[in-house]
């Protein structure tokens, strides 16, 4: 087991197969390899990446598929080798989310980089879509705005 | 920092296996063609500024809001 301290969730203790192992860390968090996912809660479709490292960083992700049924992507060569991913049901896909202003109807995916979890081994990465047309903000609530006077 | 001049055709190597040619200059454009091994990532400079920005965004989340409303639409 193994003790994370976290400021969102207080002192949590996880068992080392549960840690997720960014080698590369993500963008602009490159120093940041492990990471443990706790789920907002037992019904939510929304998780936390919580690093193991800094007790304030954590961040929020969904499951893509479940607010854009048509999301998909290959996975290159390169990152299939880093991963060492050998099935494809062995892999966890996480979109990362950006909620401005505390509008929980404004909150973003970034599509454009998808979390990939090898679960097998815990191996992580966060894989750019550099060929893809997605983009870094794409609305989870895309009606938010055009239903804003129906209260 | 190193900078070079480099003409139409002409290549710069780095390290032992990645060399980076530079194939044709036209006008703003410059075409640039890159044999690098695998596992060397290559981006364009914006994609990856981008997703950087985006992350920091991403990790400055407020500690306590309420997710409960906010379910899938099953939107496309």
């Amino acid at each position: 087991m193994r003790k994370i301290n976290t400021v969102r969730f207080g002192e949590i203790e996880e068992e080392e197969g549960k840690i997720v192992h960014f080698e590369q860390g993500l963008p602009a968090f490159e120093e940041e390899k492990e990471f443990i996912i706790i789920p907002y809660d037992a019904e939510s479709p929304y998780v936390f990446l919580q690093s193991a490292k800094t007790p304030d960083l954590a961040f929020l992700m969904t499951i893509p598929f479940m607010f854009f049924s048509d999301y998909e992507f290959s996975i290159d060569d390169s990152v299939i080798e880093c991963l060492a991913i050998d099935k494809q049901e062995e892999l966890l896909i996480y979109t990362l989310l950006t909620l401005p202003n505390r509008d929980i109807r404004q909150m973003t995916a970034n599509l454009l980089a998808p979390v990939v979890i090898n679960t097998k081994n815990m191996q992580a990465k966060q894989v750019i879509l550099e060929k893809s047309a997605y983009m870094t903000k794409h609305k989870l609530f895309p009606q938010a705005d055009a239903n804003k006077g129906d209260k | 920092m190193l900078v070079l001049t480099r003409k139409p055709k002409q290549q710069i190597m780095i390290g032992d296996n990645i060399i980076v040619n530079v194939v044709e200059v036209q006008g703003d454009n410059v075409r640039i063609a890159i044999e690098a091994p695998r596992e060397i990532k290559i981006y364009r400079g914006e994609i990856y500024k981008a997703i950087q920005e985006e992350n920091r965004k991403a990790a400055e989340q407020p500690m306590d809001i309420d997710l409960t409303q906010a379910e899938p639409e099953n939107n496309k």
